[in-house]
């Protein structure tokens, strides 16, 4: 499936207007990034134009988990960096869902990192919303597995001993078959990218730089903005060694590639499974399979 | 044991490469098909490869509760099966063993001896010494003058896979071993017994037996992690589950495994999962997070000896604690046992039904001899069993506004809503939250949200109450026995021989472990019991401290002594130890006035 349909560009003006938003208000700090990406997915969801109730939002732990309790559609707030394992079984068991996970780096990459391999290279139809702002928020500051090395937080006085790992490019070589990447400072673009990831089939990651203004406040809009280039005009997302390039570039040269880097349509999980059920039912007797199954035994 | 049942026990044991298990599959099968009652106990020495094997099957013509003793018949394919069984083989036992050049003096007077060449018959018969499993078990059917076409149909089943040549020389091989045992029928005639009817017996393991009572009770959706002995139901489940629309996922661990199954269950399907001890540890955080989500789920723990990777491929019962009480913060939960491969496929669907019906997560223990024993069945009337389904929130006639953890008196849930239901959206999770789902800390909330867990378990305690728990037996008498698990029914055959000696013991083996029993168990205890033996596989005797935790009052008032008869050597128990437990202490602590 490609994208056809068209982002509208500004906040929706009349009140009349769907929107996915929770009753509930978001409780996240004065500024803080996922503000944006909240509002981004609202305008994606709209487009994208599913009724609320065929869509659920599954999260981890963390202050960008919270996401699933500031929407008005089915929500689960699992437990930390369970969201990806959570989301997965949801999209088997119902594949007629729209299931999107979002979390935060810790969630997605530290403890949730066994899992976040493995969704990747499943293709399983998701889309996960990874808000990296670089540190832990909801415990209040310490460094994440995105953190710079070096970077003083209050686990690491004296600056962190290890060095990142890019999300982007884990997402890349794990084998997701949508990648994005994408900035609060920018909501047009992450609308955007939500709606395209929205749109494909298979697991679709996009990584928002979603500042933490109270625990890694260098981080901010500013920096984020300073730091960042659109995905080069000519780049081919459909190549995947020139994505790998455009990743390794971007890490040498110190800048975060925004748009999308790579997309590729492959069988999702449940295609393969599909494939197998219509083979098997074919070959199936026409009596109660299970009383056929269990002649097996006698 | 009736008491007038016959039975036969069987030994089989040889080299890791003679086809042991083959051999015994093969007698078992032949058996099970005339409509013997069958139990199977297998031992691998070695984890992988290497080492003694032994299977051991014993038919009946009465269902049967345990794989016995010492066996009645031995057939031993090396000279070290010969050396290891011979001081204890009983009296009138029979030993078939191939030539080992040389007389096998350890073997006892009181039993007999039949030489036979397997490997000469297999290389003439089947032109390769690789059948002389074969046509050993072939010389054992013809012994016991067992059905010929019915074992050949069996060998046909066995080795189908392997080609349509290898299939024939394995016939050839057992048709000519049949023919040589029926020559000496006459040494083996007291253990021919005929079947009570030729109703052909369902033959299976206790871990086909849970997955095949998965999906009669419409589990849908299966992740699993593989783990030494619980695998089989995860495989079993793949190959099955995608035939009915469902789907087997094999996890990265068991915390995604849960994790999947439990998203899967918010999603509406029926799901399970199945692991041993190590995976149940990993499973805790995932545990509390269906308690408190209030999703059904079920976890299948096929425990082994631990602590820690302990002895995979070996028996125990040593998680009941972790599965009755393992969470941070106190879930809603039940913890069922089942103690037979009848059990596995009925408490199995007993499970999920409860799952469903009280929104909560269940726990399976089964145990490794009980997974890997394969039992015979009765094969069940599909349309008499009973399977819940749960009915969802319905927009159109529900109450309104949905509320998922909408207040009862008696502390059951309300109908949920699922993904894809209009106007019934809800957020769920892990935090503590109110009625709608919505995190909420305020403490008259959480007030209500404890209680309405706590009510929860009263309410499982009391629609259990009228259902049958357990085997009760053995009225009046002053001695008592508990257990559960696979070691129940051991300890029930003990018993049941016991009281052929004049010793009356009184049992109760609840197949629910958690909620208690109450109402079944302080009967029990107020019956007139002063003695209350309690078998268990481990070594610090988890069953009676629960016990003693929950009816102090209950022991100190009636006076009664509990004795825990525990192990944790990684076999299951045989009815002779429990035995010997039960006289120590009577030995040790009581007169023979007790006994009356
Ligand atoms: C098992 C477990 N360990 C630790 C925690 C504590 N914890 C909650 S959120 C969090 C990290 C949050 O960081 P991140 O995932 O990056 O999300 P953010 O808050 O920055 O959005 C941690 C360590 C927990 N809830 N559960
Ligand atoms: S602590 Fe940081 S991440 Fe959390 S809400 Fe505040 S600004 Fe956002």
């Amino acid at each position: 499936m490609s994208s056809t349909t068209t982002m509208p560009t500004s906040e929706p003006s009349k009140p009349s207007r769907k929107t996915y938003k929770g009753s509930e208000r978001a409780t996240w700090c004065a500024g803080c990034g996922d503000y944006s990406v909240l509002a981004a997915l609202d305008r994606a969801l709209i487009a994208y134009g599913r009724p609320e109730e065929e869509i659920t939002i599954v999260s981890g732990i963390g202050c960008s988990s919270r996401f699933p309790f500031f929407m008005n559609t089915y929500g689960f707030h699992s437990v930390h960096g369970r969201a990806l394992a959570v989301a997965t079984g949801l999209k088997l068991a119902r594949p007629e869902i729209t299931v999107i996970a979002t979390g935060g780096d810790g969630d997605a990459l530290a403890i949730g990192g066994n899992h976040f391999f493995h969704a990747m290279r499943r293709n399983v139809d998701l889309t996960y919303i990874l808000m990296d702002n670089q540190i832990y928020g909801m415990t209040k500051g310490q460094a994440a597995p995105t953190s710079e090395l070096g970077m003083k937080t209050k686990s690491t006085p004296y600056g962190t001993f290890e060095p990142p790992v890019d999300p982007v490019w884990a997402a890349l070589t794990m084998g997701a078959t949508f990648i994005a990447q994408t900035a609060s400072h920018d909501p047009n673009h992450m609308a955007e990218m939500f709606l395209r990831g929205l749109e494909h089939r298979g697991m679709s990651f996009i990584n928002c730089l979603s500042p933490c203004v109270t625990f890694n406040a260098g981080m901010d809009r500013e920096y984020f903005k300073a730091h960042s280039r659109p995905v080069p005009e000519d780049h081919d997302p459909t190549d995947y060694d020139a994505a790998l390039r455009l990743v390794r570039e971007a890490q040498r040269e110190h800048y975060f590639p925004l748009g999308i880097i790579h997309v590729r349509h492959e069988p999702t999980l449940a295609d393969r499974v599909g494939e197998i059920r219509e083979k098997l039912h074919t070959a199936a007797q026409q009596k109660n399979e299970i009383e056929e199954i269990v002649k097996e035994f006698v | 044991m009736e008491s007038d049942q016959k039975s036969l026990t069987v030994r089989f044991e040889g080299d890791s490469g003679d086809g042991i298990i083959s051999m015994g599959r093969l007698f078992a099968r032949t058996a099970a098909r005339l409509g013997y009652q069958v139990y199977t106990f297998s031992t691998f020495l070695a984890v992988v490869r290497g080492g003694q094997v032994t299977f051991q099957a014993r038919i009946s013509d009465a269902p049967l509760l345990s794989q016995g003793n010492e066996p009645d018949i031995l057939v031993a394919l090396n000279r070290q099966a010969v050396a290891d069984n011979a001081p204890r083989l009983p009296k009138g036992s029979l030993v078939l063993h191939p030539p080992f050049g040389g007389r096998c003096d350890e073997i006892p007077a009181h039993a007999s001896v039949l030489e036979v060449n397997f490997k000469e018959i297999a290389e003439s018969e089947a032109g390769t010494a690789r059948s002389k499993n074969v046509a050993a078990t072939g010389v054992l059917l013809g012994l016991l003058g067992l059905d010929l076409d019915t074992a050949e149909e069996a060998v046909d089943e066995l080795f189908r896979s392997k080609g349509p040549d290898i299939a024939i020389a394995n016939r050839n091989a057992l048709r000519a071993g049949y023919e040589e045992g029926a020559r000496h029928c006459a040494i083996a005639q007291s253990w021919v017994f005929p079947p009570k009817d030729r109703m052909a017996r369902m033959l299976l393991s206790g871990n086909e037996a849970v997955a095949l009572g998965a999906l009669t009770a419409g589990v849908r959706f299966f992740a699993g992690y593989p783990i030494t002995p619980a695998s089989e139901i995860m495989e079993w489940l793949a190959a099955q589950l995608p035939k009915v629309g469902g789907l087997m996922l094999q996890a990265e661990d068991e915390i995604a495994s849960l994790a999947m199954c439990i998203g899967a269950s918010y999603g509406g399907v029926k799901t399970m999962t199945a692991t041993s001890g190590p995976g149940l540890s990993l499973m805790i955080e995932l545990l509390g997070l269906a308690g408190m989500a209030e999703l059904p789920v079920v976890v299948v723990d096929v425990q082994r000896a631990g602590p820690s990777t302990g002895m995979p491929t070996k028996e125990a019962q040593g998680d009941l604690v972790l599965a009755a009480y393992g969470s941070h913060g106190e879930i809603p939960r039940v913890v069922i046992a089942p103690q037979t491969v009848a059990d596995c496929f009925t408490q199995t669907i007993r499970a999920v039904n409860v799952a469903h019906q009280f929104q909560i997560p269940v726990i399976v223990l089964s145990s490794q001899s009980l997974s890997h024993r394969m039992q015979t069945i009765d094969p069940p009337d599909f349309d008499k069993l009973e399977i819940y389904e749960e009915k969802f929130w319905d927009p159109a006639s529900g109450p309104r506004p949905f509320q998922r953890y909408a207040d009862t008196e008696d502390g059951m849930p309300t109908p949920r809503s699922v993904p894809g239901i209009p106007e019934g959206m809800y957020r769920c999770g892990g935090l503590e939250h109110n009625e709608f789902g919505n995190p909420d800390f305020a403490p008259v909330v959480r007030k209500r949200m404890v209680a309405r867990r706590l009510k929860r378990m009263a309410a499982i305690a009391r629609a259990f109450r009228g259902t049958t728990l357990a085997y009760d037996v053995g009225n009046g008498s002053k001695l008592g026995l508990m257990s559960w698990g696979a070691t129940a029914p051991v300890a029930l055959e003990t018993l049941n021989e016991l009281e052929k000696e004049g010793i009356t013991i009184r049992a109760l083996l609840p197949h629910v472990l958690w909620p208690m029993p109450e109402m079944a168990i302080r009967s029990f205890l107020q019956s007139g019991i002063k003695t209350l033996f309690i078998p268990e596989l481990n070594a610090t005797a988890q069953f009676a401290e629960m016990l003693r935790a929950h009816f102090t009052k209950e022991l100190l008032e009636n006076n009664i002594e509990v004795v825990s008869i525990t192990k944790d050597d990684g076999l299951p128990f045989s009815p002779a130890e429990i035995r010997e437990g039960i006289f120590q202490h009577l030995k040790h602590h009581c007169g023979p006035e007790v006994l009356r």
